[in-house]
């Protein structure tokens, strides 16, 4: 308890820092795989807290850093991630640090994401002597554009030299009142897959219909069909959503097509649910055109994986959370529809992805994330920087506390 | 301290436990109409001395009083334990094989009605330790809604003396001897059953232009109930809707006047069954009335959800983890099955807690409500050691 009040002590030095870096990275927001500014400000910041073995360019532009403690101990590696990437939302905030790029905003909050891993980075800069191991410093791309910044980086190598054991990041809420955190063990956020279902019929004359293999009438089956996945497949304990978002077929009112074509998304939290749902929706949508005397094809492409926390990693970050907000303002999370590309780093490792409250009624914060009004409340920082302080020193800090026990 | 008192005093009268246990197996009754078990059970409270007994409470159940001598606040507890069983022919070869064809306890009935005469022993003996008063509540018809808590509620159950809090228990089949499972919130769902009646107008079937085809509209409205799983419920939220009987036509060359089919619905959440029953019936009747015929849905309503006061589960929880070890204490696991100890909970703090009595070595494997189901009987010590101790520590320290 009585580091952790030391620690939100010095947080609330560095505060006015982390608000000023936030701001800034506000002002000038990059989109996904274009945060080249960003990156060269995150690079200058880590060289002038003489963070080491610095790398950049890492899935165009990815930046990594390692603190290495000076402890002895179990000698572990823990990686920190923040994202850096902002929105194609034309910002509608009347703030002083309002975005100036227009039709680009942080929406989402990854300008504080990135400002907190900087201010965590400086705590633990100074408290080397405190831990045993390494932090490796993520700042990646690109979290929110199809196909995300986080598989590239691993595939670049960002989980080896030195090897990673655990893995840890965390998500401003705005719908989450400041100075809570938000957590729990196993799935927190779905995956998102698409899918696009291309139906072969046979053209005609609308006028008749027995000549031809109607693809709309086919598709409407299918539609139909694809309900009893989350009806009548999936276990009524678990989550999974199927959702038919766009359907084209046609351009004349007295022509059947040859062709259509239904697309959507669909959302799970375990690989199992979403190879059932991958399978059955292939098997009723091939099976309902065949029996219609068409045929169907089905591109199921997979997004983001389901953000799955390891248990052990969860109650680690807990405990953390309490000392620094109490055991009151620590809240088991619900887990959230919307996908995550920290959930490739928790599939190739264990760790925890947690919730930290940025809404503030009484100052306006509440729009949602994604809105063209979304804003933070910076007190949150300080909560976000010290859970994430108090994390990486109970896990390296001893070689007690290095292990997943906690 | 006390563990070990209760421990000893349980190991003691266990064989006795059992002895009724196996009577009650061998003479079971269905729904409101266990006499000779609540005469069995009047009989044992009185031997032990146990106040106020009342018979015929909603026919056929019983209550008690045990009433504290204790210092300390008065409170009321209500124990309870349903007494029914099931129509089943039991294919068990066992020595207290019912001896009723076609009634058979196979769901552990009998041994909650064993297990609470044995936690009313245990207490009686415990009087002097707490203040306050146990009231034992032996139910009839818990297995055939509206089933017998309901009944027993509205004849006043919960009061003279009123009652603070509620407690009960179910032998789990699922969970191995000696573990006992609980938690806060929802643990079972609730369920109702509706019938949909579609009319239309019937004739011969070389001449459909002619009719209302009720299996057509039928077979629409099927597949649209899926979508209230798939579309109109929070994917967070669970409920599930399904038909299991569809029923219409007894020729194959005519179109019947109407169709019959039904199902069920069931949730964890009160408002969310009853959002979900009112669909039903908006669905049918607008999908009906669209294809010129119509529907009428009738809902019968089954049992709420049973929703754990998050207080009194972690009391049961923490009396537990003393008796048993925190490795035998499993967290709640929500099942679909529906539990009339609901209606308790809807009017009263309490928990409903499971009492593993899997065996795998002893091939005590069978699911309730199988004619092969049986209790690994060592399961009893457990169920009343975790309900003593529980009732002990409400009534000495309250929540």
């Amino acid at each position: 308890m009585a580091v952790s009040r030391q620690i939100r002590a010095e947080v609330d030095e560095i505060l006015p820092g982390i608000i000023a870096d936030r701001r800034w990275l506000h002002e000038n927001p990059e989109l996904g795989f274009e945060e080249t500014k960003t990156a060269e400000f995150v690079r200058q910041r880590l060289e002038s807290l003489g963070v080491e073995d610095i790398r950049t360019g890492i899935a165009k532009t990815g930046v990594t850093g390692l603190i290495r403690g000076t402890a002895e101990g179990s000698g572990k590696t823990v990686l920190l991630r923040a994202d850096m990437d902002g929105l194609p939302i034309d910002e509608e905030n009347d703030v002083d640090y309002k975005s100036q790029t227009e039709g680009v905003m942080h929406a989402c909050g990854h300008d504080g994401h990135t400002a907190m891993l900087l201010g965590v980075a400086r705590l633990l800069m100074e408290r080397r002597d405190q831990f045993s191991g390494n932090v490796k410093l993520l700042f990646q791309p690109s979290e929110e554009a199809y196909g995300g910044g986080a598989k590239p980086m691993i595939e670049a190598g960002v989980l080896e030299d030195p090897h990673v054991d655990a893995v840890f990041g965390q998500h401003l809420l705005s719908h989450m009142p400041v100075g809570t955190i938000w957590i729990t063990g196993g799935p927190v956020q779905a995956s998102a897959d698409m899918f696009k279902i291309r139906i072969q019929g046979k053209g005609g004359h609308g006028a008749m219909p027995h000549g031809t293999v109607d693809p709309i009438q086919i598709a409407m089956q299918i539609g139909t069909a694809l309900q009893t996945i989350v009806s009548r497949n999936v276990d009524p304990m678990e989550q999974v959503v199927v959702s038919v978002c766009n359907i084209h077929a046609g351009k004349a009112d007295n022509v059947i097509p040859d062709t259509a074509e239904l697309g959507g998304t669909v959302r799970t939290f375990t690989p199992e649910n979403r190879d059932l749902a991958e399978r059955r929706m292939k098997e009723i949508a091939t099976g309902i055109a065949a029996s219609m005397g068409g045929s169907a094809e089905v591109r199921y492409t997979r997004g983001y994986p389901p953000t799955v926390n390891d248990d052990a990693m969860a109650d680690l970050v807990w405990d953390a959370a309490v000392k620094v907000v109490g055991e009151e303002n620590v809240h088991k999370m619900t887990p959230m529809m919307p996908a995550e590309d920290f959930s490739y780093f928790l599939e190739e490792r264990p760790g925890t992805y947690f919730m930290t409250g940025c809404g503030n009624e009484e100052k306006g914060i509440v729009w949602p994330h994604h809105h063209p009004r979304f804003d933070i409340d910076e007190d949150a920082f300080q909560f976000g920087v010290a859970t994430m302080v108090q994390t990486v020193l109970d896990y390296l800090g001893s070689t007690e506390t290095g292990t997943t026990n906690g | 301290m006390i563990t070990q008192t209760l421990q000893h005093d349980i190991d003691e009268i266990l064989p006795g436990v059992i002895a009724d246990r196996r009577h009650l197996h061998e003479n079971p009754e269905l729904g409101f109409q266990e006499f000779k078990t609540a005469e069995f059970v009047r009989q044992r409270l009185e031997s032990l001395g146990v106040e106020d007994i009342r018979t015929g409470v909603a026919v056929t159940g019983v209550t008690g009083l045990i009433r504290g001598t204790g210092p300390g606040e008065a409170r009321t507890i209500l124990v309870r334990a349903d007494m029914d069983a099931l129509p089943i022919h039991e294919e068990n070869d066992v020595e207290y094989r019912s001896r009723t064809d076609g009634v058979m306890h196979a769901c552990g009935h009998d041994a909650h009605t064993a297990i609470q005469l044995a936690v009313a022993r245990l207490l009686m003996e415990r009087r002097s330790e707490f203040a306050g008063t146990v009231k034992l509540c032996f139910q009839p018809a818990e297995e055939t809604p509206p089933g017998g808590a309901i009944r027993m509620i509205e004849e006043g159950v919960l009061d003279d003396p009123a009652v603070d809090a509620a407690v009960g228990l179910h032998m789990s089949s699922s969970d191995p001897t000696g573990t006992v499972r609980v938690g806060g919130g929802p643990v079972m769902a609730g369920g109702d059953l509706f019938r949909i009646t579609v009319k239309g107008k019937g004739g011969h079937a070389a001449s459909p232009h002619l009719v209302v085809d009720p299996i057509a509209i039928g077979a629409q409205i099927v597949t649209a109930l899926q979508t209230l799983v798939s579309r109109e419920t929070d994917p967070m939220a669970t409920v599930v809707v399904t038909v299991g009987m569809f029923n219409g036509g007894d020729a194959f060359n005519v179109i019947p006047d109407t169709v019959t089919f039904g199902g069920t619905v069931r949730a964890f959440d009160m408002d969310l069954l009853d959002r979900t029953n009112r669909r039903i019936g908006e669905l049918a009747s607008g999908i009906a009335s669209s294809m010129g015929g119509s529907a009428e849905v009738e809902i019968m309503r089954g049992y709420p959800p049973t929703v754990n006061d998050d207080a009194m589960a972690e009391l049961v929880r923490s009396a537990a983890v003393a008796e048993i070890g925190e490795e035998n204490v499993l967290p709640a696991d929500p099942k679909m099955g529906g539990e009339d100890f609901s209606h308790f909970l809807r009017h009263r703090p309490g928990a409903y807690f499971n009492v593993g009595h899997r065996n795998e070595a002893r091939g005590i494997t069978y699911g309730h409500h199988h004619p092969r189901f049986e209790i690994d009987e060592e399961a009893l010590g457990t169920g009343m050691r975790v309900m003593t101790s529980s009732v002990l520590h409400y009534l000495k320290e309250g929540l």
